[in-house]
């Protein structure tokens, strides 16, 4: 008889008192979505892998994590954003100066984890339907703010329009969203 | 009773403090709603979670397998870290063998022994070369572990259109203001050459140290010549120089890091 997995939960609970197999299994759910995220943010494979490393290492060292506050892996999803989003800011900073240098590698991408949930994919697959559902020019700024982390005025100079647009877009565009989630479920 | 009515615009304003767009006069208010409006806590939870449902849009891909290695090697090695610091007498005193090693064997057994000995040996040496390079990778991984304290920079070095197959791994220690690299398939140069490492900022590149692998595979270790180069936000890279030149990057660019 097979045995229920252990929930996150107890993994945690297990690696707060220093079982550090536990963070192995965290890893297995988690590394895709997390390297999935720092490679679509960081378009450099090398970049995100050091980044998912640096996730999951500051995930047990700094232990700021609490199961009450919300899951894993929107914890996860938030951290590695927020680190992504420091790099770029620092990349984008001295891409001037890189120009003596570079030499642009194109990102290649592994192939997808066969494992991955079910559920993952019913849920991609409502998110996708309902970003369908908005409108482009809203779904267009959510999509610049989420994955390449730009501030609502840096989004408004990249594309040319008035900050006042930006933020009523996105506003809107994430009520819509947030809305259109909800008949789903229902 | 409530104090402060909410307003028409109220859900977009917690659409506003989701994406971080608030005034902190707005963001204030927010806050005080939290407290007072049930429907408020819920919509703005509802929200944050719509929000950080967008990474699931992405078609899932795995990382390399070297990644979980060297997380689980950077984790453990902290970890008996911390506990030879947390039991510093344990640590800093030989252990002494379990009485259980030093106990006679019987002839027959130690015959045994021996014989499986010889068979572990052979088994060995046919497996030495794979051995060896598993090893050697492995302490690679454990000598970078070592070095991947929190706050101590690690870069990962991809190899340039000048050495393709060339990579490494860079650890920076602010504290001690060291730096170890690692690089794997970096062809040794000729002793009038050096490799040398800089740290690209906002400005022109700083000159971080220079080495000169003696194998495909090796580690080198030195003082930072300046403390430029132990931020962690800088970006590194490596270059082949002539050793006689000034600390100026004139020659091939062999590796770098992204950030």
């Amino acid at each position: 008889m097979a045995s229920e997995p252990v929930s996150d939960r107890d993994l945690v609970n297990s690696l707060w008192a220093g079982d550090t197999a536990a963070l192995a299994t965290l890893y297995d759910r988690y590394s895709s979505m997390v390297y999935t995220l720092a490679l679509k943010m960081l378009a450099n494979p090398a970049e995100a892998e050091d980044l998912t490393q640096e996730v999951f290492v500051n995930f047990w060292q700094r232990r700021q994590y609490n199961p009450d506050r919300g899951s894993i892996g929107s914890y996860l999803a938030t951290y590695t954003r927020s680190r992504a989003i420091d790099r770029l800011r620092v990349s984008r900073g001295r891409a001037t100066i890189l120009q003596r240098f570079q030499r642009i590698t194109a990102a290649s991408s592994r192939s997808a984890n066969p494992v991955d949930h079910a559920t993952q994919q019913e849920q991609r697959q409502h998110l996708r339907a309902a970003l369908d559902q908005i409108p482009p020019a809203e779904r267009e700024v959510l999509e610049i703010a989420y994955f390449q982390g730009l501030s609502q005025s840096e989004i408004a100079a990249q594309l040319g329009i008035p900050l006042g647009t930006v933020k009523s877009r996105c506003r809107q565009g994430l009520l819509r969203l947030r809305s259109l989630l909800e008949h789903q479920r229902s | 009773m409530n104090s402060t009515p909410l307003p028409e615009n109220w859900r977009s304003l917690l659409a506003g403090y989701v994406l971080n767009d608030l005034t902190d006069h707005e963001a204030t208010l927010v806050e005080q709603w939290l407290d007072q409006y049930p429907e408020v806590a819920s919509e703005l939870e509802a929200l944050q979670s719509t929000w950080e449902s967008l990474p699931t849009l992405l078609p899932p891909v795995a990382p390399s397998p070297g990644v979980r290695d060297r997380v689980m090697a950077a984790v453990q090695n902290t970890a008996v870290q911390n506990a030879a610091a947390q039991t510093p007498d344990l640590a800093l005193e030989p252990i002494p063998a379990p009485a259980i090693v030093r106990r006679r064997l019987p002839l027959g057994k130690l015959v045994l022994a021996l014989g499986w000995a010889a068979t572990g040996l052979a088994l060995v040496l046919a497996l030495q070369e794979n051995q060896r390079l598993r090893l050697a990778l492995t302490q690679q991984e454990a000598v970078v572990a070592s070095f991947s304290q929190p706050g101590n920079p690690l870069y990962t070095l991809s190899g340039t259109d000048a050495e393709p197959q060339a990579s490494g791994r860079l650890v920076v220690n602010p504290d001690a203001q060291t730096a170890l690299i690692v690089t794997t398939d970096l062809p040794p140069l000729s002793p009038d050459q050096v490799y040398r490492l800089w740290a690209l900022a906002d400005s022109d590149p700083v000159f971080c140290g220079q080495f000169n692998p003696k194998a495909g595979q090796n580690t080198n270790q030195w003082i930072l010549p300046n403390a430029a180069c132990s931020d962690g936000s800088v970006q590194m890279l490596v270059t082949a120089e002539r050793a006689a030149d000034p600390p100026i990057p004139a020659g091939d660019l062999v590796l770098q890091s992204r950030s």
